[in-house]
């Protein structure tokens, strides 16, 4: 008698309790944001066709665009948009080419990204907010020239399609620093107005999913 | 007022003009500043410390003074990193200070003390910059090598005659400043530029000197001045080599702390020289030799050009003067 009676609000408990767990879970992570997924492929980047471009104005005229070449590392992400992508990518300084050998020097030294101490630049997400299938606002963690600061990144996945080796992804992610936080000040006030403080950066990531960690059904 | 012209202003004018005014006032004020017992010993330490002073001037013209502060304390607040290279303001300042002692020291104990401490002096700061100014990519045999190239940069001016040093500073900092345009590095082309100009500016006042006042004492080279331009020169020498980018050999780095050598060059047209000026032009010949076959060098080295040559505003940075040779238009 005592179990049949029961039996009714143990059933309502354990539903309130899945309903608190579903909203709870939602409140956690937030509508609207997205954490890596477990079944995160991981995508190996391709140096050849990865790269970082950067715009700064130059003279309060014209902007002067450089490129750094060479970019390795990895992204976290289910092919079927299932979460966030998850970034971690390091460009190496000594690899920045503005098409002028004598620029490309002085942006190397110690003036710009005095590649002798810090001869790397990284970013590694830490959170994302989903905007759009695809679409995401990818926080992190930037390390330029010793110093590590939060930054948003506007990033959209351009695109999963198919190589040889299996699928391959491709990312386009954009975001906008000022080079005085992180110590990079030559040029803005003194000299004053030669080179502007705010650089664009577009960064265009493209990889391989690892073999182990290719999808059974394809999006 | 044009950034350009500010920027040489603040960086070059500014500081050479404030070496130039104490310079001036050592030159022609009368009598001996106490603690200094001889006049040679307060010219020659003040001289030091104007020289010193020009450089750091120009160096905190471009840098906050949290530069030099954070490479011996933690700044409450201050997330910047610390970066090897603002270790050259640290030294400027080390050897302005330096300067000014160690002339006082040789003024006040006994002549035949001089010469030793002098020496001993020299092995301290050789000693100190071989361990404590640390740039990048140099290993242990560099820092040996850094310390020895104070030993000879000093000795080299020591051994030039008296004015001599000034002119032959104004010869190897200008140099130096070519070398450090050409590798890249602006801000420490724009500080050799401020220390060259610095001892344009003071050779010129004790030239000009006697003929305002009479018994102006020439400028003496007993230690402290050879030793803050020898240290100095050396230490920018070993930076410019750490953080060049752009392919300048080492050892146009190494050679440039030691064109005083050049004084001794044509020892015999010296010794033969029927006065003392032309002895001193005789010298100086030596060390301006020298440095014209250094920069020969290194115009050939880039004589393939870097690519630029269709950009007016690199022909503009190349016109400037030997004082501000600064390629900033370039970026």
């Amino acid at each position: 008698m005592k179990n049949r009676i029961a039996a009714p609000f143990a059933a309502a408990a354990a539903a309130l309790a899945l309903v608190f767990a579903a909203s709870a879970t939602l409140n956690g992570v937030g509508a609207q944001e997205s954490a890596p997924a477990a079944a995160a492929a991981k995508i190996t980047l391709d140096p050849v066709h990865t790269m970082a471009i950067f715009r700064v104005q130059h003279l309060g005229a014209g902007f002067l665009f450089g490129r750094f070449n060479e970019l390795t590392g990895s992204v976290l992400w289910p092919l079927d948009d299932g979460a966030a992508p998850v970034f971690d990518v390091t460009a190496q300084i000594n690899k920045v080419d503005t098409g002028s050998e004598k620029l490309d020097g002085n942006l190397q030294g110690p003036n710009f990204f005095n590649q002798a101490e810090f001869p790397t630049m990284t970013f590694k997400s830490k959170s994302a907010k989903k905007l759009g299938d695809r679409h995401y606002t990818v926080t992190g963690d930037l390390m330029l020239r010793g110093v590590t600061k939060s930054i948003d990144v506007d990033c959209t996945v351009t695109g999963v399609g198919k190589s040889p080796l299996g699928p391959r992804v491709g990312f386009e992610c954009l975001f906008a620093i000022n080079r005085a936080d992180y110590g990079m000040k030559w040029g803005i006030d003194v000299p004053k107005g030669v080179v502007g403080s705010e650089v664009k950066i577009t960064i265009a990531l493209e990889g391989d999913v690892a073999k182990t960690d290719a999808p059974k059904t394809t999006p | 007022m044009d950034p350009l012209i500010q920027y040489v202003v603040e960086g070059v004018v500014g500081p050479a003009l404030v070496a130039a005014l104490v310079a001036a006032v050592c030159a022609l004020h009368r009598g001996v500043v106490w603690p200094f017992k001889r006049r040679s010993a307060e010219i020659e330490g003040m001289l030091g410390l104007a020289m010193m002073l020009a450089f750091t001037l120009s160096f905190l013209s471009e840098r906050e003074i949290n530069t030099i502060l954070r490479q011996v304390m933690t700044i409450e607040g201050d997330d910047m990193p610390t970066e090897r290279w603002h270790r050259l303001g640290l030294t400027a300042l080390i050897l302005a200070l330096g300067a000014p002692l160690l002339a006082l020291l040789r003024d006040r104990l006994p002549k035949r003390f001089a010469s030793t401490v002098s020496a001993g002096a020299c092995v301290l700061v050789a000693v100190l910059v071989g361990v404590f100014v640390e740039f990048p990519n140099s290993p242990i045999w560099w820092r040996v090598a850094q310390g020895a190239l104070v030993v000879a940069s000093t000795a080299a001016y020591a051994l030039a005659a008296r004015d001599v040093a000034l002119w032959s500073a104004w010869i190897c900092f200008a140099v130096l400043a070519v070398l450090a345009e050409r590798s890249g590095f602006a801000s420490m082309a724009l500080m050799c530029g401020a220390t060259s100009a610095a001892a344009f500016a003071s050779a010129t006042v004790f030239a000009i000197a006697p003929r305002l006042k009479s018994g102006v004492e020439r400028v003496p080279i007993g230690g402290a001045l050879a030793l803050v331009l020898g240290a100095l020169s050396s230490v920018v020498a070993s930076c410019g080599r750490a953080y060049d980018t752009t392919g300048v050999s080492p050892w146009m780095w190494v050679c440039a702390p030691l064109l005083p050598v050049g004084g001794a060059l044509l020892f015999r047209f010296t010794r033969k020289a029927q006065t003392p000026l032309r002895g001193r032009l005789w010298r100086l010949a030596g060390v301006a030799f020298l440095a014209g076959g250094l920069l020969v060098a290194i115009a050939l080295k880039y004589a393939g050009g870097s690519g630029d040559e269709n950009d007016p505003y690199a022909a503009a940075a190349a016109a400037a003067s030997t004082h501000a040779p600064i390629e900033y238009l370039r970026l």
